[in-house]
């Protein structure tokens, strides 16, 4: 007995203790790490403090893209004491926050700590549900802090722009570019949780304050970014491009981009979204895998920011390149002359001109002009394989523009080493070779400014949260590739491009425009479909071409119409586009007399008709109205019937029971143009410009057809003649 | 042994008693002074936040203890020859009680384990007691026919079992274990035949595996033991709270009352758990002095029994130190994760008023017995 007790009590006292030791000491010592790591977790919270992101505004200052503060509203199921608790709060929780009911009891009724109800809760909304919570004692509920991207332009400039995620990083666009700047350093707040009394342990607390993001300035400009979109959406339906399009405005000196279009674009407050309803029906029909492709694809390209990330073939637009590079070069002049005759043979290969039945016989600034093919062989081949390449080369075509905008695309050029006499060829007129529209309108920037290849950009400064400027863009010129004077011998030959060759669609009244038709075939695509009517329309343009300041590019991807020609389908909207973005970046018309006839418009007549036809009738001929008094019908009109006014003048329509009001003719005397102008529309009156000097700059008023402060009928025209003293100067 | 051996000792008792065992008792005042301490710590955060009073628990359980200490002083004064006539009446009473779980037991998570007779109670720490004593009282009675299967096993090893089985349905299933284990070693230590009793213990453990392999219950147990992170907020939950605990105690522990477990993470951070929570505040050293503790104790208690001057003190001693220290061996190896989790708890640590108050009142039947060691033997 005393032997079996004893061994009892070693089994217990001993063989159990060493055995639980052991197991002890396993989990305590060996695990040790493991179990305390994990048990931290779950012990402590380690809530990001979210940082501010910083805005995104346009070069004067205008918000972009904002984000606000929002709530992540956030329960912790386990702590509901029953069911009727849990529907009590699931129905409060899904009508403030517009949620289906079911979906949000089965949230209360899981088994863990956490459970998200909804993601960025704007203010309003929050406070709603805090008032809800506080009203029925609620304790479960807790509000995380997050932030909301506002963008409030919605489409504007959207491939600018781009968006953020669901964690505030930056996606696309200027929002993933300059995530590092936006995005701020998020604080952290380091505690250890109770979760029986919910209350933190402040002895473990550690508060690491965040650092707002800073807000990035673009070079972009609103009023052009505008103008861009409204005319290529314009120009691309016009078109029917199937394709869309892009369209790129920049300054010349320091390729900052001030417009920058793609269409066709997305709202950047839901960039999920797709509105293209072909593609949506086509996606009601797919399910499961083949739906998401489409879907991820369909949103890829719509993201795509075409202008930077597409390559195509420049077309006839590289022609002022190649005339530059042979100007440089010295291999032909002013005075050179060609001869087309619809085609010419290189290498026995026959390259034929867009004229079949040829140009004839040509001067070196005709042959751009009428963007000859032959003309242009002959030029590179005076060149040579070698020297062209440089060129290519130096004009950036080889390489990325360096813009800070991402996926940026650098084409594909002919090996100088393989490059033949045929390549060579058909190389000088900008086919068989591909480059971004990006790389085409920095290389015009070049050939605009003097000569100086910049950098393109779209950043203007970063400025942090105290208003102190962190970076300023800077222009940054790579190199020169031409000189000044071919630069401007360039120009001219463009200017006479718009005025007397194919770049006529471009011209712009009051402006000197130069530019350049583009039209390629889209090869690679033809080959693939079979098909061989893929165009790409394009148009660049400078202007003013007597001292360039800004230029633009606008391409048009596959136009479905009868002429699918840069000149038919681009260049009209780079006309546009130039007609509202330089008076608005405050480069003065200057009219010609020519010019000015043209403007003038003869005033219809409108005695006697009902008010609403008079109006239409006045407004379709080009002018604005005024209708004095609440009658029915037009019993006169000032200018009268047949007088020839400004087009977009005022025609004062008096209706039955009023009178043609008078008012004092200001003193116009010293004025410019644009200041006449304005001060006779303020006035109520009409101008009718004269003088032979008035097409120059500088050009001012000398005398008016009628004396300062005499009472005339309101919509009198006043004739008023501009003298330039240039020559006195 | 004898009634002449009781009148004998009876006038001795009314004269001067003789010592009782010191080192065993100074070994019970520093396991229940560990205890408290623990139990303090342990509970302080579900006093909180279940009662609003930190002090809750402990206070309660300060209380037992003034009481279970005063019981066990007077238990090592009463001769304990007198439970040989009184074992029928307490396993009597044990069993009326364990029968009246059934219809008035209170049910706590889903099992009638609780008696609420002006205070509550779990009747299956009576039925230990009964248990004891009526195997003590067989073991005794037939000892002539211990050879005889009948006599040595079956009797003994019938009524254990009939005491587990009604604790067994409650469902009480650690209860159900220990007292199949008291009176398993009883029946060994009172000298049946071992070779037919390893037979019955086979077949128990058969039957019982069988019945672990069936029930649900069991099975989704054994299953959060061998793998707790299948089912790591449900079934595993517990353990892995638990082996949190132990696990971030290291080697020297958080400090007393530094446990971060205890704030509502770990279950039953005061009741069954509360080793975990010494372990993680006191660290392995910390969890190794306590395993000594409670080993110590248990030696020293069957070296009373070992010395004990008659074959029913010696059982009655090993019957309340096999019960100890069972009991505290399966609690730490279930918060340790090493056996599936049975719900037991760790005696003079877990908070349980009737339980410490029973349990000192058990020492004291034992510090009795040491009083009338004979120090020839052992």
């Amino acid at each position: 007995m005393g032997v079996r007790a004893t061994a009892v009590a070693l089994i217990i006292a001993v063989l159990g203790s060493v055995a639980l030791t052991g197991v002890l000491a396993k989990e305590q010592l060996v695990d040790h790490e493991f179990y305390s790591k994990r048990a931290l977790e779950q012990q402590t919270t380690d809530s990001a403090i979210s940082a501010k992101r910083g805005s995104i505004l346009d070069c004067n200052g205008v918000v972009l893209a904002q984000s606000a503060t929002v709530w992540d509203i956030v329960i912790d199921p386990s702590a509901i004491e029953d069911d009727s608790k849990r529907a009590e709060l699931a129905s409060g929780l899904a009508e403030i926050l517009e949620l289906d009911f079911e979906t949000v009891y089965a949230q209360t009724k899981k088994n863990n700590r956490y459970e998200r109800i909804k993601r960025r809760v704007e203010m309003a909304t929050a406070e709603r549900v805090r008032e809800f919570v506080a009203q029925n004692k609620i304790t479960c509920v807790t509000f995380e802090e997050n932030s909301k991207r506002y963008y409030p332009y919605g489409n504007f400039a959207s491939h600018i722009i781009g968006f953020t995620g669901s964690d505030n990083q930056g996606l696309e666009g200027v929002e993933a570019y300059y995530d590092g700047y936006l995005r701020g350093t998020d604080g952290r707040v380091m505690s250890s949780r109770n979760t029986l009394t919910g209350e933190l342990t402040s002895k473990y607390e550690t508060r690491i304050e965040p650092i707002d993001g800073y807000d990035v300035y673009l070079t972009l400009i609103q009023g052009v970014q505008n103008f861009c979109e409204k005319h290529l959406k314009w120009g691309v339906e016009r078109a029917r491009a199937s394709e869309g399009g892009c369209a790129i405005v920049m300054n010349v000196k320091t390729g900052a981009v001030l417009g920058m279009a793609v269409y066709p674009d997305y709202d950047l407050n839901s960039p999920y979204e797709i509105t293209d309803e072909a593609v949506l029906e086509e996606l009601s029909k797919l399910e499961g895998e083949e739906y998401d492709d489409l879907r991820r694809r369909t949103l890829t390209a719509m993201w795509n920011n075409k202008a930077v990330t597409s390559t195509y073939d420049p077309g006839s637009v590289f022609k002022m390149f190649t005339m530059s590079m042979a100007l440089e070069e010295g291999v032909v002049n002013l005075n050179s002359t060609f001869y087309c005759s619809g085609g010419v043979t290189v290498a026995d290969r026959k390259i034929g001109c867009w004229y079949t039945a040829g140009h004839g016989s040509e001067t070196l600034t005709q042959i751009l002009e009428n963007s000859c093919n032959p003309g242009f062989i002959k030029v590179s081949s005076l060149l040579g394989v070698t020297k062209f390449c440089e060129y290519v080369k130096a004009f950036g075509f080889l390489g990325k523009t360096g813009i800070d905008i991402s996926g940026e695309s650098a084409g594909v050029f002919f090996d100088p080493k393989t490059m033949g006499a045929v390549e060579l060829a058909v190389a000088s007129f900008g086919q068989t070779f591909t480059v971004s529209p990006l790389q085409v309108i920095t290389a015009i920037c070049a050939v605009a400014n003097g000569g100086y290849l910049v950098q393109p950009h779209i950043l203007g400064k970063v400025v942090d949260s105290e208003g102190k400027t962190i970076e300023a863009a800077q222009t940054v010129v790579r190199r020169q590739v031409i000189s000044n004077e071919t630069s401007k011998t360039v120009c001219k030959m463009l200017e006479s491009v718009v005025t007397n060759g194919t770049g006529k669609n471009a011209y712009v009244a009051g402006y000197r425009v130069g530019g350049k038709t583009g039209t390629s075939q889209k090869i690679q695509k033809q080959n693939e479909t079979g098909r061989d009517d893929l165009r790409i329309a394009s148009f660049a343009a400078i202007a003013p071409a007597d001292d360039p300041q800004i230029a633009v590019l606008v391409m048009i991807d596959e136009p479905n119409t009868a002429n699918r020609g840069g000149s038919a389908c681009a260049a009209p909207v780079v006309a546009k586009i130039l007609e509202d973005a330089l008076p608005y970046l405050g480069v003065e018309p200057s009219y010609t007399e020519k010019e000015l006839a043209k403007l003038d418009k003869t005033v219809p007549d409108t005695v006697g008709f009902a008010v609403s036809e008079a109006k239409k009738t006045v407004t379709d001929a080009g002018f604005t109205c005024k209708v004095l008094g609440d009658g029915e019908r037009v019993i006169e009109q000032m200018p009268r019937y047949g007088d020839t006014i400004p087009a977009k003048g005022q025609v004062v329509l008096v209706t039955e029971g009023a009178e043609l009001e008078t008012v004092k003719v200001p003193d116009l005397m010293d004025m410019t143009s644009r200041e006449a102008n304005a001060a006779l529309t303020n006035a109520g009156l009409n101008i009718r410009v004269k003088g032979t000097d008035v097409g120059k700059n500088n050009a001012t008023v000398n005398s008016q057809s009628v004396a300062p402060g005499t009472e005339v009928p309101m919509g009198t025209v006043i004739s008023v003649t501009f003298v330039h003293y240039d020559q006195v100067q | 042994m004898g009634t002449s051996a009781v009148a004998n000792n009876a006038k001795v008792n009314k004269a001067k008693l003789p010592p009782l065992d010191m080192p065993f008792l100074v070994l019970v005042i520093l396991v229940l002074i560990s205890g408290l301490v623990m139990l303090f710590s342990a509970s302080y955060a579900a006093g909180l936040s279940d009662e609003g009073d930190s002090m809750y628990y402990i206070k309660r359980q300060l209380f037992a203890a003034v009481i279970g200490v005063i019981a066990m002083f007077v238990a090592s004064r009463f001769n304990y020859r007198l439970y040989r006539r009184l074992s029928w009446v307490i396993a009597g009473i044990s069993v009326l009680l364990l029968i009246a779980v059934y219809p008035f037991g209170v049910k706590v998570n889903g099992a009638r384990r609780w008696l609420s007779i002006g205070v509550r109670f779990q009747p299956s720490e009576i039925a230990k007691i009964g248990v004891i004593l009526l195997l003590a009282y067989f073991i005794t009675y037939y000892y002539d026919k211990i050879n005889d299967f009948r006599y040595g096993i079956g009797i003994p090893l019938g009524s254990a079992l009939f005491f587990a089985g009604l604790v067994l349905f409650e469902p009480h299933l650690s209860g159900a274990i220990l007292i199949g284990i008291i009176g398993i070693v009883m029946i060994f230590v009172g000298g049946a035949n071992w070779k037919h009793l390893l037979i019955c213990i086979v077949i128990i453990a058969l039957l019982f595996g069988l019945m672990a392999v069936t029930t649900g219950y069991m099975n989704s147990r054994i299953k959060a033991w061998l793998d707790p992170w299948s089912s790591p907020r449900d079934d595993g939950y517990q353990i892995i709270q638990s082996l949190y605990a132990i696990g971030s105690g290291g080697l020297m522990g958080l400090g007393l009352g530094n446990s971060q477990q205890k704030y509502g993470y770990l279950p039953e951070a005061h009741n069954d758990y509360i080793f975990s929570v010494a372990c993680e505040e006191l660290g392995f050293i910390g969890a190794v002095v306590i395993i000594l503790l409670f080993a110590l104790l248990v030696w020293r208690g069957f070296r009373i029994a070992l010395k004990a001057e008659d074959k029913f003190g010696c059982l009655i001693c090993v019957g309340i130190m096999t019960q100890v220290g069972a009991q505290t061996l399966l609690n730490i190896a279930v918060v340790s994760n090493a056996i599936p989790s049975t719900g037991i708890s760790l005696p003079f640590f877990s908070y349980g008023g009737t339980s410490l108050v029973l349990l000192l009142l058990e020492m004291g039947v034992v510090l009795n017995i040491s009083r009338y060691s004979n120090t020839e033997k052992g």
